[in-house]
């Protein structure tokens, strides 16, 4: 069960907004779903992990190659001066 | 009351590679803007990271030059915050298998515990400009990074500002003789995040860190550090609580203030990036990374002054900066008179290059420099000749051979004519002479080599010149 | 000529019964006349390509695929074409390059002709969740076509292409291929790119074809896979010709069925297919051995976490500051972020980050996460151990025929619908759904038939046998 406060916390996290209604029917929802995923805390496993790997020799050589014209990318930029993304200034 | 500092070091470089650290753009983040990008850098939907192969092999290299253990696989994580300079809102670094663990670097006489240098990429860079906006330049986004931890928890302990920028020089000079880095600093290619606790004396219970990112410059790490220090002596000397927090050092005012405090604190919500494979490393590798390291300064150190017998002050000099102790091998490897090329060096080159902030580039060729030393010895040039030629050729691509020629500074004339200069200058001044045998003033000696020197235009070779007029004088 | 695959299409264009040209225009126009929504948007210039092939097979071009019409998921980035992953957020997103899986169809001669709908970032199972609106199953419109590619399986289904690609996270492919009679295949993940596919949960996603039958599917995988220097996933391994493995019996094949399985199958629509199916191969020599898998009943929660997981992380670089659409009321950067996010994604996708970041959180990591990652590689080696008795694992690939619209409309209900089908992801094997029989209400069945991985020969092995004998 996730409380007010940490659904706020996801939220946040998330880069999302919820009005108080959509919060209501999320966190239900949300808590069905966590009953659902909770199954497996109490699996009696083996701890483990498969991780795919490769060999450093057969890495990526070390040599330049043409990417994007700037023109390109900032062409599906939502805002862009100078050949760069435009964001409202930020401060730090 | 007395306390105990405890100061904790992330150090990021910048490595030296050609392409970025996970795809093929160009590892130069000073272009136009947003011109070294692909859609792996600027986080395109469906790119994905493919690993750069020498900027491991670089991780590695440094590792080996500060005595780490390497592991045998290496896996990579996301680092999960939103920020416009992060173009897929997950930087990829390493956090529970790093590329390098356990290693230690040496000030003075503690050996300082380094707990890890994993590999990273960069972050773009914004431009805030005046006009209400700030800009979002890529070209640095995914540029390949080290990033060494120090092991605070370890003794011993970098315990001042004075060690600790001991430390960041050390570390400095050890990445850029390994070749893993340039470690520019003015163009941030080399950066400091530092950590501050105080403890009673002798208490062996930790107090409270407290962090400062991302400072840019040693001289302003220096401060920061005093000031962090002073900080947190005075709230505990009131009997004051030190909050876990990062705070952000002002350069320009020299103060710090709270950025974030711990409840605060981001969750970055690390997980294995599933986008890369584990890279698997193996002893042949590490073998010949370590055949090929090039020489670091403590064994280039020990070689001068125990191999060359240079003196200790001498060494420090020529490893200073690597361009110029490069350019003492070559010429030693070329003219084997280690001392001659270490004078000719700390006085002549040095003083030529030296800035406020450093040293420039050498403007002579090997080839040149050897010439004038060979030729000085060999009596061929004088000395003060050989500057002025080191003068004419110095930023050009003049031959020093060809230069000695046309300004006819060559000593080629033969003995029978010396001789015979000599005894005309001696005739000419003979109460000079006389002057000379009664008052024995090496003054009055050097005037009259002068005179000869004056006459052959600087082709003679003064030491001889000056026995002959003993010789003359006396007999 | 419409209902024709991808061979049957190809041969009649080389030996010049009909050109690219005329078919791209057939299906085009029924693309237009479709009322399922299956497709998004046909793409301006299909007719183009389609003369340009016609133009390079005149000069002797012979390509795999030679002047055939394919339909690509909404996901599948083409340079200079929109790709939406049937996202608000990615409306007007044009894409700055082409994906490996598009740029090899392009080289064996298809001809791209449009982008099918889908569940919003592939998060889904009925094509539901899209923002571009519902597709309706063909076979029978007040039902669902199956998700996420449920545009693309109603779009072949429906005769609006030869073939389609979609992509499949824990059933994408295989779920909608079964729900409109398709035949679909996932790949063993690390088989094909996914260099250029707009990424759900990065570990699990692959592309793959749905068609028409079971040769175009071999035929259409050949043709994808393979490794990619712009994937290291994509791994190093020769691709195979599959039609080696067509026109062969079954005897002495060993299909394994896991108790697990037999159990929650019983009452489900499905039930009698499956028992059917096993009565088929039975009959046609092949022994039927029966498999345990240790903890598969904690194959549903182990694939909502990790999927979600990756997923989160995903999905953060649309953020309005790049390429996504910005909120156009944000009057800051945090604003920006919050606005554009919140307006851009759908509901069951905002679900999913949320539960992607409470899985990752400090806190929750060990218990979530990581156990589920333990899961993980504890199913594979329960997986690999199975596959040493038999060369098959067999499974209906859902629960029965396509349900109704909005039927499902509690987030969990629609999870457990993958029952079936997250297996195969979360263990990397490759799987395959194939018409099998039809429901009580005569609707296509899908079974789903599992080989170890990169043994994508067996399952085209067997399912042509199935093809060709099964009524």
């Amino acid at each position: 069960m996730i409380s007010n406060e940490e659904f706020k916390h996801l939220a946040e996290l998330s880069k999302l907004e919820f009005s108080d209604v959509e919060r209501d029917k999320f966190i239900k929802d949300f808590n069905h779903i966590l009953d659902f995923a909770s199954q497996i805390i109490n699996a009696k496993v083996e701890e483990k992990s498969f991780i795919r790997s490769i060999p450093l020799e057969d890495l990526r050589e070390d040599i330049v190659k043409q990417g994007l014209t700037q023109a390109e990318v900032v062409s599906n930029a939502p805002k862009q001066k100078k050949g760069c993304y435009v964001v409202p200034r930020i401060m730090e | 009351m007395e306390y105990d500092v405890v100061i904790g070091l992330e150090v990021h470089a910048e490595l030296k590679t050609n392409s970025k650290c996970f795809c093929s753009c160009k590892n130069e983040a000073g272009d136009e803007p947003n011109t070294n990008c692909c859609p792996v850098c600027i986080g395109l939907p469906g790119a994905l990271p493919i690993l750069n192969k020498f900027a491991v092999e670089q991780t590695i290299r440094a590792g080996l030059a500060l005595g780490f253990e390497i592991n045998r696989t290496a896996v990579f994580e996301r680092k999960n915050y939103f920020y416009p300079d992060l173009a897929k809102a997950y930087q990829i670094s390493q956090l529970v298998k790093p590329i390098c663990i356990n290693g230690s670097l040496r000030i003075g006489n503690k050996d300082i515990p380094i707990n890890r240098i994993h590999l990273e990429e960069d972050a773009g860079k914004l431009v805030h400009g005046a006009d209400g906006s700030t800009l979002v330049d890529y070209n640095r986004g995914g540029v390949p990074l080290i990033e060494l931890v120090t092991d605070a928890l370890k003794e011993p302990h970098i315990e001042s500002a004075d060690e600790a920028i001991e430390f960041l020089e050390k570390l400095r000079q050890i990445y850029i003789y390994a070749g893993v880095a340039d470690c520019l600093i003015e163009k941030g290619q080399m950066r400091a995040d530092v950590n501050v606790s105080l403890k009673p004396k002798g208490s062996d219970k930790y107090g409270t860190k407290v962090e400062m990112k991302n400072i840019m410059g040693f001289k302003s790490v220096y401060r920061a550090i005093q000031y962090e220090i002073e900080r947190q002596r005075d709230i505990l000397d009131d009997g004051g609580v030190i909050e876990q927090e990062t705070r952000k050092w002002d350069d320009d005012k020299g103060i710090n203030f709270t950025l974030r405090t711990k409840e605060n604190s981001q969750d970055y919500r690390y997980f294995p990036d599933p986008d890369l494979l584990a890279v698997k490393i193996d002893d042949a590798k590490i073998d010949e990374i370590k055949r090929t390291m090039p020489m670091l300064p403590n064994e280039l150190k020990e070689k001068y002054m125990n191999e060359y017998s240079l003196s200790e002050y001498d060494a420090d000099v020529l490893l200073q900066f690597k361009h110029v102790s490069d350019f003492f091998n070559q010429c030693v490897a070329d003219y084997n008179q280690p001392k001659t090329v270490c004078n000719w060096i700390t006085t002549e080159i040095m003083a030529r290059i030296k800035t406020e902030s450093g040293a420039g580039p050498i403007l002579i060729s090997k080839d040149n420099l050897v010439w004038l030393m060979k030729n000085v010895d060999n009596k061929k040039i004088n000395r003060l000749s050989a500057k002025d030629v080191l003068s004419k050729v110095w930023g050009t691509d003049l031959s020093a051979e060809n230069e000695a020629k046309r300004l006819n500074l060559i000593i080629d004339i033969d003995t029978g004519a010396l001789d015979e200069i000599i005894k005309k200058i001696v005739e000419q001044n003979s109460n000079v002479v006389e002057q000379y045998k009664t008052a024995n003033d090496p003054k009055i000696l050097n005037y009259l080599v002068g005179q000869v020197m004056k006459e052959t235009r600087g082709k003679a070779n003064a030491g001889d010149v000056m026995a002959k007029i003993k010789e003359l004088a006396n007999s | 000529m419409i209902e024709l695959g991808v061979i049957d299409t190809r041969d009649k264009i080389l030996s010049g019964e009909i050109s690219s040209e005329q078919i791209t225009r057939e299906y085009i126009k029924r693309i237009e006349n479709s009322d399922t929504n299956a497709v998004i948007e046909i793409f301006s210039d299909a007719i183009e390509q389609a003369k340009a092939i016609d133009i390079r097979i005149k000069e002797g071009f012979k390509g795999a695929l030679a002047g055939v019409p394919i339909i690509i998921k909404d996901n599948i980035l083409v340079k200079g074409k929109h790709a939406s992953a049937g996202s608000l957020i990615l409306k007007d997103y044009i894409a700055e390059y082409t994906s490996t899986v598009a740029q090899k169809l392009i080289d064996a001669g298809a001809v791209i002709i449009a982008r099918a709908n889908m569940d919003e970032f592939a998060m889904g199972g009925s094509t539901e969740t899209s923002y571009y609106g519902k597709t309706l199953n063909p076979r029978d419109k007040t039902r669902v076509p199956g998700g996420s590619s449920g545009g693309s399986a109603a779009a072949v289904a429906e005769d609006l292409c030869c073939a389609a690609l979609g992509t499949d996270t824990g059933g994408s492919i295989r779920q909608p291929s079964a729900y409109c009679g398709c035949v679909g295949i996932k790949p063993t993940y690390g088989r094909v790119s996914r260099f250029g596919v707009i990424a759900f949960a990065s570990s699990l996603d692959q592309v793959g074809p749905i068609t028409k039958n079971v040769k175009d599917n071999a035929l259409l995988l050949q043709v994808l896979s393979g490794e990619d220097s712009n994937d290291e996933t994509a791994e190093k391994r020769a691709v195979e010709d599959y039609s080696k493995y067509f026109n062969q019996d079954i005897r002495g094949m060993k299909i394994g069925v896991i108790s697990y399985v037999d159990d929650i199958v019983k009452g489900l629509d499905v039930e009698k297919n499956y028992n059917d199916f096993k009565e088929f191969l039975k009959a046609n020599g092949a022994e039927i051995v029966n498999v345990d898998i240790k903890n598969l009943d904690l194959v549903l929660p182990v694939y909502y976490i990790i999927a979600p997981a990756e997923a989160t992380s995903n999905l953060a670089r649309f953020d309005g500051v790049k390429y996504t659409r910005r909120a156009t009321d944000a009057k800051n950067l945090e604003e920006i972020y919050l606005k554009s996010r919140t307006e851009g994604f759908g509901d069951e996708v905002k679900r999913r980050i949320m539960l992607g970041n409470y899985v990752l959180s400090s806190g929750y990591f060990d218990a979530y996460y990581n156990k589920a990652r333990s899961l993980q590689a504890n199913l594979r080696e329960e997986f690999l151990k199975a596959f040493k008795s038999c060369d098959i694992l067999i499974m209906p690939t859902a629960k029965g025929e396509a349900y109704k619209l909005g039927e499902k409309s509690n987030p969990v209900d629609a999870y457990k619908e993958d029952i079936f089908t997250v297996s195969a992801n979360i263990v990397g094997v490759p799987a395959m759904s194939i018409p099998f029989g039809v429901g009580k209400n005569g609707l296509p069945i899908g079974m789903q038939i599992i080989a170890p991985h990169f043994e994508e020969g067996r399952l085209y092995r067997l399912a042509d046998f199935v093809e060709r004998r099964a009524k």
